[in-house]
């Protein structure tokens, strides 16, 4: 017989202990205490008390469930036949379908026991030897949840609300006889495929696949057994570009280009044939089978998975997988950000985030950053302070490709820190440069006799601005992503497209200052050349690329205007008053750029400067529709002249110009129509985060 | 004379001394482990953290034992109405002490 609760309670008490029935002792105190009393112990807190579960009640008990009182363990549902292995040929498209659809609940931020895990046939892989087809598709669903739970852990761009790392007590481990290396099984699973394919192509009509390794029930076309090899090479090429993008050894795209191919031609057959949720697959799928490793409270309702749901994400994943592979290309921190701002843009999911992010991390982030100063790594590394300065800003650039990668939400937190991390490395090399400073006045030798100390500090000058640049750039993006989240009412946007063309002319002012600097340091290295120079002193330390900085001022000028042309736009449809603005109090303007008040950089601007410039007392309201077009016009001519003088880079910033010229072109039609006519509603849109006027009689 | 000295514990007549004793005893719980069998069948083990006039239990690390499975939940409140039994791990002194001693209850 079973032994009950209460044996096993006495049989695991202490030596020295027993076990003794204080219900009596209990009962007749709580009725002496007087109303409201309470004994405790000294740790008791009320939060504690807040925090239990309270039995009995089936809202937060799932105990008090029957159904998940009634639950068995998997070897009791295996013994009531809950998973047979031989199934006929929907079954088992249902039951891989099944667990298609509840990987993705899993990957919404729901919980592995409570989704994925609740399929019978992942907790015993042994017993499915004598179905190869369950058996490929268990061990890599296995394998691939290893997987993933390992990158999302070690990449840490995902809070709990994204994803659910928690997997205590699930079978996801090999048992002695099994493997966890995923290549035993990706191989295996390509066995099976190979043996289906030909099998399948050797079919007219319909056969029978009820075999030893196959025991599929009835008639099968060769449709249908490709249906069957599409889902486990689906899996088996999930996989594999998972552990393609992780790997950095791997470089042959073409074999990355291989997975994604067969994926895709995967999924197109899948998409024609997904088994959606039907009633018989409730007897594979078992809400409470995992009680044990579930939270205490009952689980909420976990929203069902359609179909075109599973393909979508999948169809995503590839896409995004494509991009995710040229992070190698970005050689500097201009064409990361751009990179990352795109990636961000398609709204990518955790895992693609988190492979991003490990990517990210396993560039050579030196090389990188001193590519965006315009300075050679070796010359940087052969001085002390500037190989401080190195490590200095490769960490900030470490720090950025992290809040890069997580979700917009949090890229918004992430960014303020950001912000802050940027300030404080800035005032550090401000103190470096000092005794630089000092040496270099003392020195009255000659021009060309050393310019050995000279070159160190404007070395450190041209860091300094361009941590000046990137700052502005981090907090323009995190203005601008602020619209995403829709947390500006529409009575705000007056005050953040003007902060925002302040952002941007100082960064312009940063990005010409950080160049000139780096020009005057390209003509003292070349001074140097031919004089008597240690061998060290002879070789290039600057790189500069004139069109890259050209393009790149032309690109931010353009937005300046555009946002110049948008403050206008704003300001005079106040004026005819189509719009209302925000009270110009103190207090919302402080409330709003609060995070930036306590930063050298970007300079917080006060009230004042806020309230000047944009009082328009002085224009009309026909006149701010003109200063309006005139920014959008002159906006989009830069963007022309940029396409014509530098085509290269226009095709870099391809994106951001050719938003530039929708919204422009648009708003200038707008504002002519503001000027023509004052019996117009307007409505707004966002083109990536710049206002469009639309405009509609009454 | 005896019947005028005794008093009224828990809705049992019973003498101050008893009284105390078997308040000390129920204090004495407080961070023991406990097993608490419930209505529906179910038995929770945990440390008892705290207990009110009310009859409810707080328990801390408790765990849900079922036959097969045991399932740890965490901090839990056992309502009077939903508890059968209480039953506690205590030391044997305390047990030698109240089988040899006089305590009325």
């Amino acid at each position: 017989a079973e032994e009950t609760p209460l044996e096993r309670f006495r049989r695991q008490v202490l030596p020295g202990r027993t076990v003794k029935d204080v219900t009596d002792v209990i009962e007749r105190t709580c009725k002496s205490m007087k109303p409201g009393q309470m004994v405790h112990s000294e740790t008791f807190t009320l939060m504690e008390a807040v925090s239990a579960i309270e039995l009995g009640d089936p809202k937060v008990d799932i105990g008090v469930i029957p159904e998940a009182r009634d639950t068995g363990l998997p070897t009791d549902l295996f013994k009531a036949g809950r998973a047979p292995l031989e199934l006929d040929l929907d079954s088992l498209l249902s039951l891989l379908d099944g667990m298609l659809a509840r990987e993705l609940s899993w990957y919404r931020g729901n919980f592995l026991a409570e989704t994925l895990y609740t399929c019978i046939y992942l907790h015993d892989m042994d017993r499915l030897g004598s179905n190869s087809i369950l058996k490929a598709f268990c061990e890599l669903t296995r394998l691939t949840c290893l997987k993933v739970l390992s990158l999302v852990h070690r990449a840490g761009v995902s809070e709990e609300e994204d994803f659910c790392i928690a997997y205590n007590g699930l079978p996801l481990h090999a048992d002695s006889g099994g493997s966890d290396n995923p290549q035993t099984w990706l191989n295996f699973a390509s066995v099976v495929i190979e043996k289906l394919l030909k099998v399948a192509a050797s079919t007219t009509g319909t056969i029978s696949l009820n075999s030893e390794d196959f025991p599929i029930g009835g008639k099968l076309s060769k449709q249908d057994i490709e249906k069957i090899a599409a889902r486990i090479e689906l899996r088996s090429s999930y996989l594999n570009i998972i552990n393609f993008l992780e790997d950095d050894r791997e470089t042959n795209s073409k074999k990355l280009e291989k997975y994604i191919r067969q994926a895709q031609s995967s999924l197109d057959i899948i998409a024609e044939s997904f088994h959606e949720s039907s009633e018989n697959e409730c007897g594979w799928f078992v809400k409470y089978l995992n009680k044990a490793c579930m939270p205490a409270i009952p689980p909420r309702t976990i929203d069902k998975v359609s179909g075109s749901e599973v393909i979508q994400y999948f169809k995503d994943f590839l896409e995004h997988a494509i991009v995710v592979s040229m992070t190698t290309k970005c050689k500097n921190i201009l064409t990361l950000q751009r990179h990352l701002e795109d990636f961000s843009d398609r709204n990518p999911q955790t895992i693609i985030r988190s492979l991003q992010s490990l990517i990210c991390s396993k560039l050579n982030l030196k090389g990188v950053v001193s590519s965006s100063f315009g300075l050679t790594v070796k010359y940087l590394e052969s001085e002390p302070e500037l190989a401080c300065c190195l490590d200095k800003c490769a960490t900030i650039a470490e720090a950025y490709t992290n809040a890069a990668c997580h979700n917009k939400c949090q890229q918004h937190r992430k960014f303020k820190k950001l912000l802050r991390e940027l300030n404080d490395s800035m005032e550090q090399l401000k103190v470096l440069q000092m005794p630089l400073q000092t040496l270099s006045q003392t020195d009255n030798r000659s021009e060309g006799g050393d310019t050995h100390i000279g070159r160190s500090e404007l070395a450190i000058l041209i860091i300094i601005s361009w941590l000046c640049a990137f700052s502005h750039s981090i907090a323009l993006k995190q203005m601008l992503v602020g619209f995403d989240l829709e947390l500006y009412e529409k009575t705000d946007f007056l005050m953040i497209y003007w902060y925002c063309e302040r952002l941007l002319t100082d960064y312009i002012a940063a990005v010409q200052e950080w160049n000139s600097q780096l020009v005057r340091m390209n003509e003292m290295t070349k001074k140097g050349k031919g004089r008597k120079q240690r061998k060290d002193q002879k070789q290039s330390i600057v790189l500069l690329n004139e069109d890259q900085v050209m393009g790149r001022i032309f690109v931010l000028e353009s937005m300046r205007l555009a946002f110049n042309g948008t403050v206008r736009m704003l300001a005079a449809l106040k004026k005819y008053g189509s719009i209302e603005c925000a009270d110009l109090s103190i207090n919302r303007y402080a409330q709003r750029f609060r995070h930036f008040q306590s930063l050298a950089i970007p300079e917080p601007l006060g009230y004042g400067a806020y309230d000047f410039a944009t009082k328009t007392g002085e224009l009309t309201a026909s006149q701010l529709c003109e200063s309006a077009k005139l920014s959008f016009a002159n906006s989009l001519r830069l963007v022309s002249h940029l396409k014509a003088t530098l085509p290269l880079e226009a095709t870099e910033n391809k994106k951001v110009t050719n938003t530039l010229q929708r919204v422009c072109t648009t708003n200038s039609i707008a504002m002519k129509c503001c000027s023509a006519s004052t019996d117009l509603v307007c409505d707004f849109e966002f083109d990536n985060r710049i206002i469009v006027l639309k405009l509609r009689s009454f | 004379k005896n019947t005028k000295r005794r008093e009224v514990f828990g809705g049992m007549a019973t003498t101050p001394a008893a009284a105390a004793a078997l308040r000390l005893e129920a204090e004495s719980l407080v961070n023991k482990k406990l097993l608490v069998e419930l209505k529906d069948g179910r038995s929770m083990t945990g440390y008892l953290t705290c207990f009110d006039d009310q009859g409810n239990l707080i328990l801390s690390q408790a765990e849900e034992l079922g036959l097969k499975i045991t399932r740890l939940i965490g901090s839990v409140i056992i309502p009077k109405h939903f508890r059968t039994s209480i039953y506690a791990e205590v030391e044997v002194e305390e047990k030698e002490e109240e089988e040899g001693g006089g305590v009325n209850y």
